[in-house]
């Protein structure tokens, strides 16, 4: 049995998805269907026999009333019941009836409240039309009424219609009614008429056939109205997998049409849309660092290569002055690509955000006496001023990249003014809302205004050329960028405001 | 001073023009031991002044300058001076070739660059310019001339093989300078030469013997360390 229904599930999921949603679709509505067919005609064979036995209920007790034979069932024609004896008590009477009806369709019997048989017509085929017609009745075989049957109907409230469907002797399908006979108020006995089911049966048989050639001509058309459906619906899964082989392939550029709906379908396209940028905008950032590096590594290595060669070839002329020169040259330049290696690389992380973030209280006064301390061998005559308020002004961030930013904005800084300049570190909480301002003012050539702008894109530099001095920390142009990205790391901002020749000031905010 | 091809041992004369000071600083080092006068700045302008002044006779400028751009310089040097030019980038691209082919350049060098490399373009270019390399090197009764691949001794034809030829004519470029057994291999045999460095002393023997270099000889041997060419009576 498991083998079976492995191969089953095998099967189906081998089927495609529209198959597969067709198909369970169309089962459930032909499963549904048939139950409502089924209990359809259950209910109509139940409304029939019901009806049946109350006609036949009726009858007896019309008959019963009138004392009319002939009301008493159909009655083969051409065949009279004798007159009813005047002496004859309700039970002899009825009993005489019984034994001389030939009644067509319907076995009348005559039961004492014990259930034997009192009288019972006479059993064999009638001709109902007296011959002409040539349509035979079969008169129904009686059946044994079980004793519960018997019980109901002597108890039973005269509205019920006690009835029940009983194989006969000869195993035909009969509706059996019982109908309590009462003089003065006790049953004295029970009228037991059977009548064959048969026409019943083929009428709920009838209605069967055409209810299941219904539903086989409706799950005809709904097959093929669900697939369409479904193709129609599942039409945007295709494109997608279109796409998606086109994207593996190579081509970062194609999107898939967003349907306007905001089903399903709808939400999947524009994810799988922004999935494609996002990867886009990541290989496009992986191809930009490779350029970047390569690119600025052409420099050094041509000052390095150089040097080497002079080496080689003996053009120092074995002057130890000049050989130590050379190798000068070429450690700063290795130390150069080094650093910008280092550089591109915190940049790449910053733009992946994948740069981790030691949080911690960083004490902002002693962070700024400590990165002054660090800058003053280079600020030489300059003025260094830092200024922290409230003393105690704490802020909640990575204190070694808020450091590294510190120190290259100095640096910067330091670069930019002459000799004698000011240069001022200076903290204060944020006025309307908790966090920091971080600021460092200087007070040297300043930032053309159309540079502004720009000054923390990566390797732009205010006039086209390289950095001027190989041997100083950084020069790589990067700098700035990679301050924008810490500080942006820590959810703040970082802005630049300048002129020529008045000096710079570089604002931190940093939010809490 | 104007050199010209007839002049023996007038230098010609190289201006370099790049902002990187360490790149400068090499190239001026190469330059010399070529046997150039070399001249050098690092501004566009700075340039077109030495220019102005000094007249070179070839110009190696760098694309990237600060102010005034390479393409830019190379525009007005043209105007200026028929002065042949070969451009240094650090870019790859062929429109910046293109940008700087039509500005005027007559070759292009990307960096990083072998300096082997720039000194056969500076001299295939000069060679093109009519305005050679000092042509003639002489020492002593030596004489070699480097358009025509020929020596001379005394008046009298020397024939050598073209590596003999180079090896001479390094010996001739740096007279009275002693070059090391790792310089003369790396000039002659190329800097990943994996053979036997008694190749020098081989191809040294030969040249002795066909220059007629007799004790007291021209081209020494300093005990280990090289070579140089010298004049028997200097010590």
């Amino acid at each position: 049995m498991t083998r079976v229904r492995q191969r089953l599930l095998t099967w189906v999921s081998g089927l495609s998805l529209r198959w597969r949603l067709s198909l369970l679709s169309l089962g459930l509505f032909a499963v549904l269907l048939g139950s409502v067919m089924m209990v359809l005609t259950v209910a109509e064979r139940e409304v029939l026999l019901r009806n049946e036995a109350l006609g036949l209920r009726g009858n007896a007790a019309a008959a019963l009333e009138t004392g009319d034979p002939v009301t008493l069932f159909p009655v083969a024609r051409g065949s009279v019941p004798p007159p009813i004896g005047p002496a004859t008590d309700g039970v002899t009477r009825v009993a005489q009836h019984i034994g001389q009806l030939k009644s067509v369709g319907v076995h009348i019997a005559l039961l004492s409240p014990t259930g034997t048989v009192l009288a019972s017509s006479p059993l064999g085929q009638a001709r109902a039309d007296g011959g002409k017609l040539g349509i035979i009745v079969a008169r129904p075989q009686p059946a044994a009424v079980p004793a519960s049957l018997m019980r109901n109907a002597l108890t039973s409230a005269a509205e019920r219609v006690p009835y029940s469907v009983l194989s006969g002797a000869d195993g035909s399908s009969q509706l059996v009614v019982l109908v309590p006979l009462q003089q003065d108020s006790h049953t004295v006995a029970v009228l037991q008429l059977n009548a064959s089911t048969a026409p019943i049966d083929l009428t709920v048989g009838t209605t069967r056939l055409i209810m299941l050639a219904g539903l086989l001509v409706a799950l005809v058309v709904a097959i093929a109205l669900t697939r369409q459906l479904f193709t129609a619906a599942l039409r945007p899964l295709s494109e997608m997998e279109r796409a998606s082989e086109r994207i593996a392939e190579g081509d970062l550029t194609l999107r898939l049409a967003e349907p306007p709906s905001h089903d399903e379908i709808g939400r999947l396209a524009r994810s799988f849309n922004s999935m494609v940028s996002q990867l886009e905008a990541s290989f496009a950032r992986q191809e930009r660092f490779v350029a970047d590096v390569s690119h600025e590594l052409r420099t050094p290595l041509t000052a390095l290569g150089g040097s080497l060669e002079m080496l080689m070839l003996g053009a120092d002329a074995g002057d130890p002055g000049t050989r130590q020169r050379l190798l000068r040259t070429m450690y700063a330049e290795t130390s150069r690509m080094n650093r910008l290696v280092r550089d591109l690389l915190t940049l790449s992380r910053l733009d992946e955000g994948t740069v981790a973030l030691q949080l911690s209280s960083v004490a902002l006064g002693p962070l700024c006496a400590e990165v002054l301390d660090q800058v003053r061998p280079l600020a030489e005559a300059r003025v260094l001023i830092a200024q922290v308020t409230p003393a105690s002004l704490a802020v909640r961030a990575d204190g070694d990249r808020l450091r590294q930013v510190l120190l290259n904005l100095l640096d910067n800084a330091i670069r930019a003014t002459a000799p004698d300049g000011h240069i001022t570190l200076d903290a204060a909480a944020m006025a309307d809302k908790p966090g920091i301002i971080l600021r460092v003012t200087d007070d040297g050539a300043g930032i053309p205004a159309e540079a502004l702008p720009h000054v923390f894109e990566r390797f732009y530099r205010a006039d086209e050329s390289r950095s001027r001095d190989p041997g100083r920390n950084s020069g790589s142009g990067l700098g700035l960028s990679i301050c924008r990205g810490l500080i942006e790391a820590h959810g703040g901002t970082i802005t630049a405001s300048s002129g020529p020749d008045a000096g710079t000031t570089i604002s931190i905010l940093l939010p809490q | 001073m104007a050199a010209s091809g007839l002049e023996p041992h007038g230098k010609t004369r190289v201006l370099v023009v790049d902002d990187e000071p360490h790149i400068v600083e090499f190239l001026r080092m190469g330059f010399s031991y070529e046997g150039f006068d070399v001249t050098s700045a690092t501004t566009g302008a700075q340039a077109l002044e030495a220019v102005a002044q000094q007249r070179p006779d070839i110009v190696i400028l760098d694309v990237m300058l600060p102010g005034m751009d390479g393409n830019t310089v190379a525009r007005r040097l043209r105007q200026m001076a028929d002065i042949p030019i070969i451009m240094l980038t650090a870019r790859e691209g062929v429109d910046d070739r293109v940008k700087g082919l039509d500005a005027g350049a007559d070759d292009y060098v990307t960096k990083p660059f072998a300096f082997r490399e720039l000194m056969a373009r500076v001299r295939a270019v000069l060679r093109r310019t009519g305005n050679d390399l000092a042509r003639f090197l002489e020492f002593e009764d030596m004489r070699l001339d480097r358009e025509e691949r020929q020596v001379t001794r005394a008046g009298r034809q020397v024939e050598l093989t073209p590596r003999e030829f180079e090896l001479l004519e390094l010996f001739l470029l740096h007279p009275r300078q002693v070059l090391t057994r790792e310089s003369i291999l790396a000039r002659i045999w190329g800097y990943d030469f994996e053979g036997d460095d008694n190749i020098i002393e081989v191809f040294v023997r030969h040249l002795r013997e066909k220059l007629d270099d007799q004790p007291p000889r021209l081209i020494q041997t300093v005990r280990g360390v090289g070579y140089v060419l010298r004049s028997a009576a200097t010590v």
